[in-house]
């Protein structure tokens, strides 16, 4: 029994360290990855990115570094050494020092590619690295195209490949192509991450939602209001079907998700009527969950004060404008950003009751407010 | 006379060199320090002060007890230069934790913040962020692997990527909020019914304001509560 016990633990270990040592192995290639021996680069690591968290970037660095010339030891062929340089990336980041940053997370991307060639899946994590960085640090969303062109050919390329990170991947692309403006390039993926969804033994319902839902949202901005609708609607059967199963509090925020989509199709489309009946729903559902008083409200009594609105009725949308304002400056402060759309939304109902003045006033706040969040 | 030119002399030397001076704010409380790396321990709970960042400013972290706490400060430019925070131990598997969850209630200053949620589990291999108000462009670590996921009564957007040799999980709320419950083990139920990792001891649970920037003014960031629980 104590023998048992004493494998069986030892069992364990390995395949933990096995885990915790391999680089993001979801998806297996038939070339197989550099055994990685070399003791105390986990340590190193992992107390590079807790003296990060800790708020000690200069730690953070000189860990790294030493991982860094740990590996330096065993050449470049390792692995961990594109870790390496993708956790500087992160602390340069981190320490706004955006050059050094991007040369780090190239380097992780060249040091890879020479590791294991440029089609092999786990390129896919460095690539990602990088893409995320010109996303969110530098907004660069040509670059972030290229590369996201890149994961979705890697993963295309894999006999075999598991259909839901395809999708995924499709979806990705397909995002950033829509914030481009470049429409007839992401519908086809957006239909792919759709079809492929579609095709399992049984599909996964919020996957076959999610998709439909950045079709519709596609659709809306490309101002094909019928798809767009058509894709809205087929997902909020679908959540309505599922709800009959439970009516729990996620089930009922998952309608909310496709009313707003609904709601917001509908406003962009002149079909005001319909606006205000997708918002009045979603706003019913979340006083329900939230409470009268939840910032969550705000969004949909915009929605549903501009709805209003372009039914001429003024004095309702003007009262759903103040409520709105009045939670997001409770619930959010003063100056918070969501703020921003609301006071945009209540000066055209403003310009349009011949208020200019009070429009004036209302805009100039919106700018105001965007002075203080951008210093 | 020759005393007293001395004695004007100093004082306007003295007070020149205090408009150059940052001086933190006094505050009253149990417990509060401007040390950069201050930390006090009450009640089952730890809260750090955390300041770094090139650029960082002041800041005073106070405490009333283990979940009433704060941070005055003053902070300006871009990049992260704190993430005051409290922290609650649990060591216990997802699997030997039938429920987990977090009440906390903040009033966060204006300017460029987050509130957020860190959790690790198997020591550092996994980290899951729930970030529950984002101000600034300051984006999760890897891809976005769900957008608008219901789970544990909010809706995320979940993304998936390594930090050096761990794995990260974040779930960026669709809308921000300053008061709620989080049902931490809803979360982790999502993860493992995802198959990204299989059953992990959750270690530490730590909440507070990611914070950038105040736009040079004095700011204070408040978790006016925080309550944990778990079976």
């Amino acid at each position: 029994m104590k023998k048992n016990q004493t494998i069986l633990i030892l069992l364990i270990v390995i395949v933990t360290i096995s885990s915790v040592t391999g680089l993001g192995l979801w998806l297996r290639s038939s070339k197989p990855v550099p055994v990685e021996a070399t003791p105390g680069w986990e340590q190193l690591a992992a107390s590079s990115v807790l003296a990060l968290k800790a708020g000690k970037a200069k730690e953070a660095e000189e860990f790294c570094t030493r991982a860094m010339k740990m590996l330096g030891e065993t050449g470049t062929e390792d692995l961990r050494l594109v870790k390496t340089y993708m956790l500087m990336g992160e602390i340069y980041r981190w320490e706004n020092k955006f050059n050094l940053a991007e040369q780090s997370f190239k380097k992780s991307v060249i040091i890879c590619e020479k590791s294991i060639g440029k089609d092999h899946p786990d390129m896919i994590i460095p690539i990602e690295s990088l893409a995320n960085f010109y996303y969110y640090t530098l907004i660069d969303y040509d670059k972030v195209a290229s590369l996201y062109e890149r994961i979705f050919n890697i993963i295309g390329k894999i006999s075999g490949s598991d259909n839901n990170q395809l999708a995924i991947r499709a979806r990705n692309l397909a995002d950033v192509y829509s914030l481009l403006g470049r429409y007839a390039q992401a519908e086809p993926l957006y239909k792919q991450a759709l079809a492929l969804t579609e095709k399992a033994m049984v599909p996964n319902e919020s996957d076959l939602v999610q998709y439909l839902l950045s079709l519709a949202d596609l659709y809306q901005k490309w101002g094909k209001c019928n798809l767009a609708e058509l894709s809205a609607k087929r997902a909020l059967a679908i959540r309505e079907m599922k709800q009959k199963e439970s009516s729990g509090p996620d089930s009922q925020l998952d309608i909310v998700v496709c009313l707003d989509a609904l709601g917001k199709i509908y406003l962009g489309c002149n079909r005001s009527k319909e606006s205000e009946l997708s918002y009045s729903r979603s706003l019913k559902i979340i006083e329900k969950i939230w409470g009268i008083n939840s910032p969550d409200l705000a969004t949909r009594l915009t929605g549903l004060a501009s709805a209003l609105r372009n039914q001429h009725k003024y004095v309702q949308a003007e009262a759903h404008y103040i409520r709105s304002l009045s939670i997001l400056e409770k619930g959010l402060g003063y100056n918070s950003s969501e703020i921003i759309p609301v006071l945009e939304q209540y000066a055209e109902l403003m310009k349009l009751i011949n208020k200019p003045k009070e429009a004036k006033t209302l805009l100039s706040r919106t700018d105001s407010i965007r002075a203080f969040n951008n210093n | 006379m020759k005393k007293l030119l001395v004695i004007t002399l100093s004082c306007i030397i003295f007070s020149a060199c205090q408009k150059e001076e940052v001086t933190p704010k006094e505050v009253k409380a149990a417990w509060s320090s401007s040390d950069k790396f201050a930390k006090w321990s009450n009640g089952g709970y730890t809260i750090y002060n955390n300041v770094w960042g090139s650029g960082a400013g002041w800041q005073t972290i106070w405490a009333n007890n283990g979940t009433n706490w704060g941070v005055t400060c003053q902070h300006s430019g871009g990049g992260i230069k704190s993430y005051p925070n409290n922290e609650k131990w649990l060591n216990k598997t997802t699997n030997n934790t039938p429920w987990c969850g977090t009440w906390f209630d903040v009033t966060p200053g204006s300017g460029a913040f987050s509130s957020t949620f860190d959790v690790w589990g198997n020591g550092q291999q996994y980290e899951i962020m729930m970030w529950m108000n984002k101000q600034g462009a300051i984006g999760p670590i890897g891809s976005l692997q769900a957008s608008n996921q219901s789970i544990g009564g909010h809706t995320w957007n979940v993304y998936k990527g390594p930090n050096g040799s761990i794995t990260v999980f974040s779930f960026v709320r669709t809308s921000n909020i300053n008061s709620a419950n989080v049902d931490h083990k809803a979360i982790w139920n999502y993860i493992q019914g995802k198959g990204w990792w299989n059953n992990p001891t959750i270690n530490n649970i730590q909440f507070g304001f990611e914070i950038t920037n105040t736009n040079n003014t004095t700011q204070n960031f408040t978790c006016n509560g925080r309550s944990d629980w778990n079976g």
